[in-house]
């Protein structure tokens, strides 16, 4: 072999991901030369190091009592609830007063009703959509749930081509809430952090259960619906923070 | 993680998805030196890293009444961790917001020796200075021992990509180790 090996060669062999006739061409290969065989060594030798790297850190003493305390209130809000409730300012609140005055006139939407708003949309806008899709404008998550339905590929399909477009507007919804959580009074801001965790979890839930049967129209169609519900709750969450500001 | 008997471990589980506070903080004392290590190290951030843990434990509180013991409680929350990390864009805001400085790296650096007194500090500074996805990736693979494909899962990108990054970030930490 006359040219050096190439950096992808080497991490592949250090993860032992060669087969045996290219693992013997690049032994004869560094039998003979010092450049490379000095490269491997040394990439070795840090990925030696990463793996031997402790797998556990003493966090901070006082991390608990936060723990607790959001645990605790959470619990509260399950018990008064009886369900996870998204409440939202009704309009601009500037101080304490005018936030608690605006919770109680809030709106008040639970995640089942975003879900089932989301999914009447869905059912009205599908046809006009599709249309539009077949024009050539871009696709829409409504689109997603009506191909969902269609049998086990053309599912697939649909979930797929809509991923990248779902990850970018949930990615600028986020950091909005990041960049703006701290005008939403604390109440608020607890309430949509809990939808969104509930949410999440079911997402999360319906994501493993897809990675054991990653066909099934019912479980691509609840994650369609739910990460609807997720991009609802995110956009109501938006709304408010720019209406505070 | 500190290791106890697994009957212990799993009394504590079914107590603390009854609602037993005691139970749920044995649980957090058992298994946050763990979590700890995977925050800190994927953030790379020690003030995110801390918030991590909390949104972790306040999560596992939330879903324990679904867990049902297919795998093991460890398992479970180690997953759960890694994908509630991968999930938080905050730590990647904050970082992409202002360069990550010597200053950043020292501080880091002496987070990681208080908490991991028997680490290699100079090596826990390079993949801290790492950019976000080289870290989280090469910290996956490296140092939390999954595979190329389970990586590709995770985050959702495609193999030879994942690759590509883990490949790039162990280059430049040997470059950053000298």
């Amino acid at each position: 072999m006359s040219d050096h090996i190439s950096r992808e060669r080497m991490h592949e062999a250090m993860d032992g991901a060669l087969s045996s006739s290219e693992r013997a061409r690049i032994e004869s290969h560094l039998a003979t030369c010092d450049v490379c065989r000095n490269e491997l060594a040394r990439l070795s030798e840090v990925v030696a190091d990463l793996r031997a790297l402790p797998r556990s850190a003493t966090p901070p003493d006082d991390l608990w009592s936060g723990i607790r305390a959001r645990v605790r209130a959470a619990g509260q809000e399950a018990a008064g609830e009886g369900a996870t409730v998204l409440e939202l300012p009704a309009r601009a609140a500037t101080d304490v007063a005018a936030r608690e005055r605006s919770a109680v006139r809030g709106v008040r939407l639970t995640v089942v009703q975003l879900a089932a708003a989301a999914a009447a949309v869905a059912l009205i806008t599908a046809g006009t959509m599709k249309l539009a899709m077949d024009a050539g404008a871009p696709a829409s998550l409504e689109v997603a749930i009506e191909d969902a339905a269609a049998p086990g590929g053309a599912a697939a399909r649909a979930v797929s081509f809509e991923e990248g477009r779902y990850v970018d507007m949930i990615d600028e919804l986020e950091q909005i809430l990041v960049e703006g959580r701290t005008v939403l009074a604390p109440e608020t801001l607890v309430t949509i952090e809990a939808s969104l965790s509930t949410v999440d979890a079911a997402i999360d839930e319906i994501e493993t259960a897809l990675t054991q049967d990653p066909a099934s129209d019912l479980l691509l169609r609840l994650l369609t619906t739910h990460r609807n519900t997720k991009l609802g709750v995110l956009q109501r969450a938006a709304g408010a923070i720019q209406t505070e500001i | 993680m500190n290791t106890g008997p697994a009957e212990s471990m799993e009394a504590l589980v079914r107590a603390a998805q009854q609602g037993d506070m005691e139970a749920f903080e044995a649980l957090y004392r058992k298994t946050s030196d763990r979590v700890y290590a995977v925050c800190l190290r994927m953030s790379g951030d020690t003030d995110r890293a801390t918030e991590l843990v909390q949104d972790v434990f306040v999560r596992v509180w939330q879903k324990l009444p679904g867990f049902r013991g297919d795998s093991q409680f460890t398992t479970w929350l180690h997953r759960l961790t890694v994908n509630l990390v991968l999930q938080d864009r905050r730590s990647r805001g904050r970082r992409e917001a202002r360069e990550v400085g010597t200053a950043d790296l020292e501080r880091y650096g002496r987070a990681a020796r208080r908490a991991m007194p028997g680490t290699r500090i100079d090596l826990e500074r390079a993949i801290a200075g790492l950019p976000d996805k080289a870290r989280r990736v090469l910290v996956l693979r490296d140092i939390e021992g999954y595979k190329y494909d389970e990586i590709a899962r995770m985050t959702g990108v495609s193999l030879g990509t994942v690759k590509a990054q883990i490949h790039r970030a162990r280059g430049l930490v040997k470059v950053a180790l000298g």
